[in-house]
């Protein structure tokens, strides 16, 4: 387990990091999400020990994290770079032997990473020869190719067009499956959505939401409830207790069912309206709850930096 | 292997796989190769002609002849003309160098060679000496004793002979080729660091090895293929000087290269730690030339400065310089083809340097710490060694 505690960073006078805590759980897929400027890449970095911390510490499997341990991460930087001009298979072994593997076991794994990327006859070739995609290819085998006890990823996905994506995504899956914490900061709401077990979404250096996907789209906010009823009187749900308008769509309702609401008697009531062409409980998405915790998602989509 | 070891490693294997590094020591052989096929072709001048127009001039054609023999210069080869014309015709047709035409005046077509210009001066001074002493009635059985000087040579060094033209090649030679090696191995020292940054990876290597690690992984790996092109230089130049078979080697030949060797070692050692520190501080390739600046007028004075010691090695400037740690690669070298340098003065040049070494040693790795991860812009070598302190350990 990866437990970030307490962490704080500042830059002058800007805070990049405010007491930040959240734990990655062996086997979990874990995003990272928060606006430009939220302090996700500072707070990596400080985990792979490229950055220092002000305040609070980083705890692997239960203790400080030293050399050797850290030599057995997996890291992606925001900022990708390789040796330009060293050709992509002994820089994927260079990498694994720094990383404390064996030569002939180095050698092995890069090229097994350059086979599963289709990149098997680009052994030789150097790097900067290697088309954008394929560049990116070989950044994540370098993540890969010793076989590490944790990922840091940030923002893997950034750049990357729909067949890259999904090539992450599989990969990602599997190394979660081998029991690998992964670690990945994104902008992809959706994509965050579907491939993680849990989300850390912070703002300004501070965790504002943490935990499974499922539970933080529920929110610990009011259910949502859509009404499509060919209703006479508009405020048919008026007057039900717990119950309030969230937002009227063309004809439909979208009701806010708090505690003391009972969905039985907003059916009754709806059907006593007239007649019910759809009831269902709204499921929410992490974008709409990433809007209510931090703001519209729509800043955070898209450019990156 | 640890992890200095394989950084070491990569740097021997991607630069001495270079085509900049192969074609560099073809380069240094065919040089040297060259040049020992240069001295064989141009090496032997031929006798300098000299047209005389009369007796007077011929009698200080002699006298120069007889100064040549004992200084060991080119011969003379004396042509006798009819008159004045028919010397200076000699001289315009190219068959005569020059034409002395008596009350000491020279024609020459361009001029007088440098080294018999002084000896040309000096031929009609004694002249003019002996008429004087036969004007004063001097017996003529004794005039050549009163001219006669006399001179002791005593050898006060410890070392029996005086340094020979061979030693001298050899020790320019050296110095030279330290100059440039220090120059060439330090900036690839300086733009490897800046490389790393500006293509980002000094972020992933970072993460697994420390920035001191790094770093002395990186010296060391160019400081072994700068090594590797030293023995070259070296081997290369030692059988030239063998093939060259009118120079004698040198006495103490094997000493000076052993001095050249280890003088790389230390002098490379320094300079690159100057040139690490002033590669960490700038992003990007574009930059590293103004930044790298100061370090490479240090080795240029530096190397002025060995150009005095190897006019005048004995020289107490060229004493002092052999113990200054930034000038001591480049002048002890040139002392110790000159059979100058005592062992003495060469251990405390060592000393010296190593105790440079050792001061500059942690303040760079703290520079270099503090800087390696900001790839963005430049900073202050001050602003690096302050961040150093604090840096990550990796
Ligand atoms: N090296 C740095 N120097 C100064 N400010 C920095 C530095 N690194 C990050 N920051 C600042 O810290 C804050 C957090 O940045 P970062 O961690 O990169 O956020 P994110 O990755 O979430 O976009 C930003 O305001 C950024 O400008
Ligand atoms: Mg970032």
């Amino acid at each position: 387990m990866l437990e970030l505690s307490a962490l704080g960073r500042r830059y002058g006078d800007v805070v990049a990091l405010d007491g930040l805590s959240f734990a990655v759980e062996p086997g979990q897929v874990h995003g990272f999400v928060g606006a430009n400027g939220a302090g996700k890449t500072t707070a990596m970095r400080i985990v792979m020990g490229v950055e220092r911390a002000d305040a609070g510490s980083v705890r692997w499997r239960g203790a400080p994290i030293d050399a050797a341990a850290r030599r057995r991460f997996g890291y992606m930087p925001e900022e990708r770079g390789l040796y330009p001009k060293m050709p992509c298979a002994r820089q994927l072994a260079y990498l694994a032997r720094l990383h404390g593997m064996p030569k002939a076991v180095a050698r092995e794994r890069a090229g097994a990473w350059l086979a599963r990327f289709g990149l098997a006859e680009r052994a030789g070739d150097k790097v900067e020869d290697l088309s954008l995609g394929n560049q990116q290819r070989i950044q994540l085998a370098a993540a890969l190719v010793h076989e590490p006890d944790l990922l840091v990823l940030d923002e893997p996905f950034s750049g990357l067009d729909p067949i890259g994506t999904d090539v992450m995504v599989e990969v990602l899956l599997e190394q979660a499956g081998r029991g690998v914490p992964v670690l990945f900061s994104s902008h992809q709401l959706e994509l965050v959505e579907r491939v993680c077990d849990a989300v850390a979404i912070i703002d300004a250096g501070r965790l504002v939401a943490h935990g499974a996907v499922e539970s933080l789209r529920r929110g610990d906010g009011p259910d949502l409830v859509r009404v499509d009823v060919d209703a006479s009187a508009p405020s048919w749900w008026q007057g039900l207790p717990g119950v309030g308008l969230h937002r009227a769509e063309d004809g439909r309702v979208l009701l806010e069912l708090g505690p003391e609401a009972d969905p039985d008697a907003v059916l009754d009531a709806a059907r006593a309206a007239g007649s019910v062409r759809h009831f269902g409980l709204v499921e929410r998405s992490l974008a709409e709850r990433y809007r209510e915790v931090v703001g519209d998602p729509r800043e955070a989509v898209g450019q990156g930096r | 292997m640890g992890a200095v070891g394989l950084v070491a490693l990569r740097e021997l294997i991607e630069r001495g796989r270079s085509k900049a590094f192969l074609i560099a020591n073809v380069v240094i052989v065919l040089a040297i190769a060259l040049g020992v096929l240069a001295s064989q072709l141009l090496g032997d001048p031929g006798p300098t002609r000299l047209a005389v127009a009369d007796e007077e001039a011929d009698a200080l054609a002699r006298v120069l002849e007889q100064q040549l023999a004992v200084v060991g210069g080119a011969p003379v080869e004396v042509l006798e003309a009819a008159d004045a014309g028919a010397a200076e015709a000699l001289v315009r047709e190219g068959e005569a160098d020059l034409a002395l035409v008596g009350d000491g005046e020279v024609l020459a077509d361009g001029g007088v060679p440098r080294a018999l210009e002084p000896l040309l001066g000096l031929a009609a001074q004694s002249l003019a000496l002996q008429d004087a002493v036969a004007d004063l009635g001097v017996p003529s059985y004794l005039q050549p004793r009163l001219l006669e000087g006399s001179l002791t040579v005593t050898n006060v060094g410890e070392d029996d002979e005086a340094p020979d033209e061979a030693s001298a090649l050899v020790a320019f030679g050296a110095v030279v080729a330290l100059y440039a090696l220090l120059i060439i191995y330090g900036q690839w020292v300086a733009q490897g660091i800046v490389e790393e940054k500006q293509s980002r990876v000094v972020e992933v290597v970072v993460s697994t090895v420390t920035p001191t690690q790094l770093l002395a992984g990186k010296v060391l790996g160019i400081g072994l293929l700068g090594l590797f092109q030293v023995l070259l230089i070296a081997g290369a130049g030692v059988a030239g000087l063998l093939a060259a078979t009118d120079v004698a080697p040198p006495a103490g030949l094997g000493g000076v290269v052993a001095l050249v060797l280890a003088w790389y070692v230390l002098g490379y050692a320094l300079y690159a730690m100057l040139f690490a520190a002033t590669g960490a501080v700038v992003s990007r390739v574009e930059d590293l030339q103004s930044a790298a600046t100061p370090v490479i007028v240090v080795i240029l004075a530096a190397f002025f400065a060995s150009q005095f010691a190897l006019q005048d090695p004995a020289s107490t400037a060229a004493e002092v310089m052999a113990l200054v740690p930034l000038t001591a690669p480049l002048v002890q070298p040139i002392r110790g083809a000159a059979g100058l340098g005592s062992p003495l003065e060469v251990l405390a040049g060592v000393a010296l340097a190593l105790a440079a070494l050792g001061l500059l040693l942690p303040v760079v790795a703290r520079v270099y710490a503090g800087a390696v991860l900001r790839t963005r812009g430049r900073l202050s070598l001050r602003e690096a060694y302050r961040s150093g302190s604090d840096a990550p350990s990796g």
